[in-house]
């Protein structure tokens, strides 16, 4: 129901204030009201902008109904557009009395095509898509938080736009996943995308930091083995609503040293504008649960020494429940508008202990105190408690021990018959990881005139992060050098400060051009503090602090980087049709080398609407635009890397002692990646069918390689110099295609596509050791010896480390001497197709994804077989467990090979089914718009990997891991119910 | 809307006047510091050029117990119980200089190249700040010391290395040569000392140095009159500690029971182990003196717990005592091995009863028969390097001994490594050597 309620006191408090502020421009205005519903199906549209042409401000969001107000709007002759993503934008022209409200209504058609979208992020301010010739990715999120809950952000852009990859599982709950778009730009820095919320610059860390604070050997790999918890799961995905995506240099170079590998933008939601405040609600429950597909089903068949049967991992697999509980509010008056948000949730691993708590509050305030000015405040608090699973390359992996056990040392301690540290001791083991988190900032914005226009913005991004880990004094830890307990205590603050200003200016010049210039400029200073404490072997049980340990000591890092830039940009359209930008961004950076200097990153950009040209094409084409650009960016050093630096250590037996660490390179520059794209998009039979497709080049060049020094030349780091050149190729694909739009049904169907072929071209002359990176393959490439012989040896007295040789002979397999190339680590095609069908108030959605052509390190495999486990070693031995020619050869095999294996896969990623509840129900709650879905996430796939997951990857979010998989964990098949309503 | 000139525009000539500005004022804005490490002239201070010495010789303790890991490896004494195959190729004795990976087998070659860069390096450093000083300072003697010990130590477990910094590879004998050489030079500074005690303890550390060193250049006349000159007692360790990654011993880590398991008495010798054990406990036990099998000699410890397996979950496990955990010192030389220095000289010359006069003390500190005079040369080497074995149990002597006295197919079977290859890291950064680069080792 649609009734006035009274807003609270201090609504009316804010309204006066701005009442005041504004009251000297309230003169001669009225106001403008209506529904926007959708043309076909004639149901309302829910969050469609409504705009008054030429005014910044006089703008609301539709209701839930699809309704909008918007008061204050001048009188006289108007024109309204509304844009909605999905629809074609409309306009509409009305007369606005003064003191009078006028009513406006709109039909939008669905749109499969996104060209009139207005997007702003790299673009110098915000501007329709068909002006812009780069590709700029874009996502509703909010409408995909309605039919598919997920918790983490990287869960939300896997296989929804073409180009963006989020790969790599690694840990359990709250375990961070790599993010990857267009490839690998650089073989030696790290290669996640830039990360901005609202225009703040944010921590979107995804790898260990424990190891950087010189206490590695302290905690293996890490605290919880390598995949450490993922910075961008604070986020509350119900607080977004959109996310665009700059997939490359030639999109990018507004955001200069930092941007090769991508920049992501979040939007957040903000106030809806006039009306009542309408609140959103959202109640989920469900569960995790691992497939069960671990290799240990024959473990059953053996019993250990002590006479314990094998126990399967498998059995170790449980639900593990989710329920979140979400509230927000939008509502406001034209002059101040508001959205606020808070987020409870609990979420537990299907291999436990391992669960993720977290809540978060936002509130989002736009003060518009005249008609030039507006002000946008934003905070949002986050608090993200992890307990971390045991997994990764890490003596105390859960899933490790209970996999890459050998069934027939089963003892009553390690009836999995552990490799190395029982699994009873593993789970009394608490990993925790605590985050409290502020972000938030402030954007002025104003507006000289509708022409000339200034936005200074200025925000922070600060974590502050614990990380514990607790050894009791009671387990058997010997393997990961715990005798008697330990407890490490790590401290991560982080602060991230961003400020930016731009200004634009529309003018006209000769021959019915016009011209929009962007000026401004842009920095950030960001530092990070590491702290470590470790308490080591504790008098007794019953303590747990690091000062109860026998020993104790510490660790601790600082870095900082400073980054100033200045760019100016300057689109040129002419009729409306043919856009020209050219740009340049110049960068100042702390991690420059003393002697370099400024960067310049250029870029140009032409789009060509073809459509606006009538009669050139059939009826059938409704919209057709071609675009090409070519631009540069780049990415800093680390912070550090250019100083020549002598490391502190302590030596002997706690004596002071200083060693050569970095060779530094005072010439030291960012890497540069310059990229040339060009595209087309083309709307068919009124945009029924939008079709969008890319090919672009990328060439990184100055990359960074880090050329050792000859050991006998000292330095213990590699000099980081900018000599190495790669390359990225590929194009991208979509297709969106309405099929049926009725009343009653619709079918929308949607194909992404997307193939990338890397490859590095140069490294300077320096051969690296190792072959993760060579001149001529793909970085991070996979590389192993291949068996190249086989033959049974009758003498001996050993068959691959077995004892003695069998009656059948040796079965021996040889190797090449050389390592030898097998394939990249990254698909080079990814493809996906998803469906969204509705009859009536239901709807069903589903997403299927494919990878093809990744190849990575299968450790597990052979160390499984060494062993003596694993289900395939297992099951070719005997009836008794006698060894066999066959289960002897796979030992013999796998004594001497590392194994290789392809990551291709089909996985369905994504299933809904939406129930928009009747109006007639909804109504006797008192609510409005409810919904409810039941979505299942990473249901199934189907691969040949010789693994319990493809995607998986020991250390999660590490840019340098992504070619090898080894204790990993697989991903969970997720259950979800879902009720949204509003009122 | 206006149609001026686009440069004449007031935001344009705004821009540019803001843009000049900016860059004007960014001088500075761009200085950070690194808070955790010292810049190249930091180091140019008289207090802090001590540590620089210290950090030197920390170094290449950091590098001695790698090369004691390694090599005991690749030697009949240990046997690689991890999952590791690059640990599994060393203890197989297979190895290639063109390995398809940089291995394992090459970090102990890196470490003790750094450790030689650190300490000339430093050599340098304390020249410049002490000026004409720097000559009677024991800071110059000690990196000088570390420089010349590096190159044994490299000498004794790989086949090839640089003799200089970036250059080309040569065989471990030049590594010899070269350390007499340098600890010559070394030598003569310990004698300038005018402290007392650090003249003693210089001198007698570069005395045993050179002794090892001369008796593996083959200069054994030489390698006798340094050993006799170095007092009974004598011990100089490689020190470490619990506390953090580069103070701590790899072998603690690796070979013993609370810790890795990654290595193990290697299987040839499991028969020779005389103790009881359990499955409940792990106990101690020893290996069988050399002379008499039915003794248990108390200078080769091992524990066990009886059922145990290593981590290879393959055969049984029988670890390390000496080096019970990551903190346990290390010998580097001692006067015990002056003795075995000694008595190897006596044999050169044939001299089998000063041989045995050197040998038997330390036996019968440790409660073992005395050895009678060898009536041959093959009873003369037996012995000595029976005592060897015994005396220098995992110390990383013994990969060298089976070398030099060609006993690497008889002992352990052919087809084996008899030293470690060339470095790769070493191949692949050296200015002075290309891939592909590395001729040995001798293949038994």
């Amino acid at each position: 129901m649609s009734t006035t309620r009274s807003p609270g006191r201090w609504y009316w408090s804010l309204s006066a204030l701005v009442a005041i502020a504004a009251a000297p421009l309230q003169a001669q205005t009225g106001a403008v009201s209506g529904t926007v519903t959708d043309k076909t199906t004639g149901l309302p549209i829910v969050t469609a902008r409504v705009q008054v042409v030429g005014s910044q401000n006089a703008a609301a969001n539709t209701d839930d109904r699809g309704r909008y107000f918007i008061r204050g709007v001048s009188a006289g002759a108007q024109s309204l557009r509304v844009t909605r993503i999905g629809f074609r934008p409309e306009a509409q022209s009305a007369t606005i009395a003064a003191n009078d409200t006028v009513t406006v209504n709109f039909t939008l058609s669905t749109s499969a095509v996104e060209l009139q979208q207005v997007v702003v992020t790299g673009t110098g301010g915000a501007v329709e898509k068909r002006k812009v010739g780069a590709s700029i990715g874009s996502l509703d999120v909010a409408a995909q938080q309605d039919i598919m809950p997920v918790t983490n952000f990287t869960q939300v852009l896997a296989s929804k736009v073409a180009g963006v990859r989020s790969l790599g599982v690694g840990g359990g709950v709250g375990g961070s996943q790599d993010l990857r778009i267009r490839g690998i730009a650089s073989f030696s820095l790290n290669q996640r995308p830039v990360i901005y919320i609202d225009g703040v610059r944010v921590d979107s860390r995804a790898s260990e930091w424990t190891t950087a604070t010189g206490m590695a050997a302290t905690a293996c790999c890490s605290f919880s083995g390598g995949t450490s918890t993922d910075r961008l799961s604070d986020l509350n995905p119900n607080d977004i609503e959109r996310v665009e995506i700059l997939k490359g240099a030639s999109a990018a170079t507004l955001y200069g040293s930092e941007a090769s590998n991508g920049v992501i933008q979040i939007f957040t939601k903000k106030g809806r504008g006039e009306g009542r405040t309408q609140w959103n609600l959202g109640l989920g429950t469900g569960y995790q649960r691992l497939k069960e597909n671990l290799p240990t089903k024959t473990f059953p068949r053996f019993t250990g020494p002590d006479g314990t049967r094998a126990r399967d991992a498998n059995t170790l697999i449980e639900n593990g429940p989710w329920n979140s509980v979400d509230l927000s509010g939008q509502g406001g008056t034209q002059r101040s508008q508001y959205f606020i948000s808070a987020l409870g949730s609990k979420e537990v691993g299907s291999i436990q202990p391992n669960d993720q708590t977290k809540g978060s509050l936002r509130a989002n305030i736009t003060f518009v105190p005249t008609d030039k000015w507006t002000v946008e405040v934003r905070s949002n608090y986050a608090r993200n408690v992890i307990n971390e699973l045991q997994a990764g390359n890490n003596w105390t992996a859960l899933l490790g021990n209970a996999m890459n056990g050998n069934p027939r040392n089963a003892t009553a301690l390690k009836p999995f018959g552990e490799a190395w540290v029982p699994v009873s001791d593993i789970q009394n083991m608490e990993t925790k990881s605590d985050a409290d988190r502020w972000t938030g900032g402030v954007t002025l914005s104003y507006a000289f005139n509708s022409n000339f226009t200034h936005r200074l913005g200025f925000g922070t991004d600060a974590v502050n992060e614990q990380k514990s880990r607790f050894f009791p004094y009671a387990g058997q830890f010997g393997p990961a050098g715990v005798t008697f307990g330990q407890r490490n205590l790590g401290l991560r603050n982080f602060r991230s400060t961003t400020v930016d200003y731009l200004s634009t200016l529309n003018f006209k010049l000769p021959f019915g051009i016009e011209s929009n210039l962007s000026f401004g400029g842009q920095g950030f200073w960001e530092s990070q503090r590491l702290n470590i404490a470790v308490g080591n072997t504790f008098p007794g049980p019953g303590v747990s602090t690091v000062a109860a340990g026998a020993v104790t000591s510490g660790g601790e890092a600082f870095t900082e980087t400073i980054n100033l830039g200045l760019l100016a940009q300057d689109r040129f359209s002419w009729n409306d049709r043919l856009f020209l930008t050219v740009g340049l961004r110049m960068d100042g950076n702390s991690a420059f080398g003393d002697d370099y200097g400024f960067q310049k990153y250029p870029n140009a950009q032409l789009s060509y609407d073809l459509s606006k040209h009538t009669g050139l094409f059939p009826e059938a084409v409704s919209a057709f635009r071609l675009r090409g650009s070519w631009g540069k960016t780049g990415k800093m050093p680390g912070p550090f890397d250019s100083f020549t630096s002598y490391s502190a250590q302590p030596v002997f037996e706690d004596v002071p002692g200083i060693v050569p660490l970095n060779p530094g390179n005072k010439s030291l520059r960012p890497e540069v990646t310059s990229e040339r794209e060009v595209g087309f998009e083309i709307g068919l039979w009124n945009d029924r069918v939008g079709i969008e497709a890319s090919q672009y080049f990328a060439e990184t060049k100055d990359a960074i390689v880090n050329k050792a020094f000859a050991p006998s030349q000292g330095f213990n780091q590699a000099q980081r110099v900018n000599i190495g050149a790669l390359q990225n190729r590929g194009w991208e694909a979509t297709v969106n295609y309405s099929v049926i739009s009725k009343a009653a049904f619709d079918w929308t169907t949607g194909i992404k596509a997307d193939g990338n072929k890397n490859k590095v071209t140069s490294l300077g002359g320096v051969t690296l050791a190792g072959n993760a990176v060579r001149v001529g393959y793909p970085a991070q490439g996979v590389w192993g010896q291949k068996p190249n012989g086989f033959s049974v040896v009758q003498g001996g007295t050993s068959c691959g480390g077995l004892a003695g040789v069998g009656s059948f002979g040796c079965p021996t397999t040889t190797r090449t001497a050389a390592q030898e190339y097998f394939g990249p680590p990254l698909p080079t095609f990814n493809g996906s197709w998803s469906n969204t069908i509705r009859y009536k108030s239901l709807s069903l959605y589903g997403l299927l994804s494919m990878e093809r052509g990744a190849w990575f390190g299968n450790g597990d495999r052979p160390y499984r077989i060494r062993q003596g486990g694993s289900d395939e070693y297992l099951g070719a031995l005997g009836p008794n467990g006698e060894r066999t020619f066959k289960s002897d050869s796979i030992f013999q095999w796998s004594s001497i090979l590392s194994h290789v294996d392809k990551r291709d896969n089909v996985r369905l990623r994504e299933i809904s089914l939406t129930w928009q509840v009747p109006e007639k129900y909804s109504s006797f709650f008192k609510t409005g718009k409810t919904s409810v879905s039941f979505s299942g996430q990473n249901l199934q796939w189907w691969d040949d990997c010789n693994c319990v997951d493809p995607n998986m990857n020991w250390a999660g979010g590490d840019s340098f891991t992504i070619n090898s998989g080894f204790l990993a964990q697989p991903s969970p098949r997720q259950y979800r119910l879902q009720v949204r309503t509003k009122f | 809307m206006t149609t001026r000139s686009f440069f004449h525009l007031p935001p344009v000539r705004g821009l540019v006047v803001l843009s000049t500005a900016a860059l004007m004022a960014c001088d500075g804005v761009f200085d950070v510091e690194d808070p955790q490490a010292f810049g190249n002239d930091d180091l140019n201070n008289a207090v802090i050029v001590k540590n620089v010495a210290d950090g030197a010789e920390g170094l290449l303790h950091q590098s001695y117990d790698d090369m004691v890991q390694i090599s005991s490896l690749l030697s009949d004494e240990l046997e690689s119980t991890s999952t590791w195959i690059d640990w599994e190729n060393i203890s197989d004795g297979k190895l290639r200089a063109d390995e398809a990976t940089v291995g394992s087998f090459s970090l102990p070659q890196d470490q003790l190249l750094r450790s030689r860069y650190a300490a000339q390096e430093a050599a340098d450093r304390i020249a410049t700040v002490l000026g004409a000083s720097a000559n009677t300072s024991p800071l110059m003697v000690q990196v000088k010391w570390v420089d010349a010990f590096s190159d044994l130590s490299i000498g004794m477990a790989y086949c090839e290395g640089p003799l200089t910094q970036g250059g080309p590879r040569s065989p471990n004998t030049e590594f010899f040569k070269q350390a007499v050489t340098k600890l010559t030079a070394a030598l003569t500074l310990a004698n300038g000392l005018t402290n007392a005690a650090d003249k003693t303890k210089w001198v007698n550390t570069i005395t045993a140095s050179r002794a090892r060193a001369n008796l593996f250049a083959g200069n054994y006349d030489a390698a006798l009159t340094d050993a006799l000159a170095v007092p009974a007692g004598f011990v100089k360790n490689a020190v470490y500690a619990e506390a953090a990654a580069n103070q701590q011993s790899a072998t603690g880590n690796q070979f013993h029971q609370n810790r890795n398991r990654s290595g193990g008495l290697r299987r040839l010798y499991h028969n020779r182990v005389l103790g009881s054990f359990n499955t409940a406990t792990y106990t101690v036990g020893y290996l069988a003196d050399w002379m008499d099998a039915t003794k248990p000699d108390p200078r080769m410890a091992v524990n066990r717990k009886a059922g145990e397996l290593g981590v290879n979950n393959r055969f049984a496990y029988f670890g390390i005592s000496k080096y019970a955990d990551r903190g346990a010192d290390q010998a580097l030389l001692t006067s015990r091995e002056m003795n075995l220095i000694a008595a190897e000289a006596y044999m050169r010359r044939n001299d089998y009863t000063n041989m045995v006069a050197k040998l038997n003390p330390d036996r019968i500190t440790n409660g073992l028969a005395a050895i009678p005079v060898p009536t041959t040369a093959a009873a003369a080497q037996a012995a000595l390097l029976g005592e060897r074995f015994a005396v220098l149990f995992v110390e990383g002597h013994r990969t060298l001994d089976l070398h030099r006295f060609n006993l690497v197919t008889s002992v352990m079977g052919a087809g084996r490594n008899t030293l470690l290859p060339l470095s790769r890291n070493e191949i692949l950064a050296s200015p002075s050597m290309k891939e592909g680069e590395g001729t040995c080792p001798r293949v038994s």
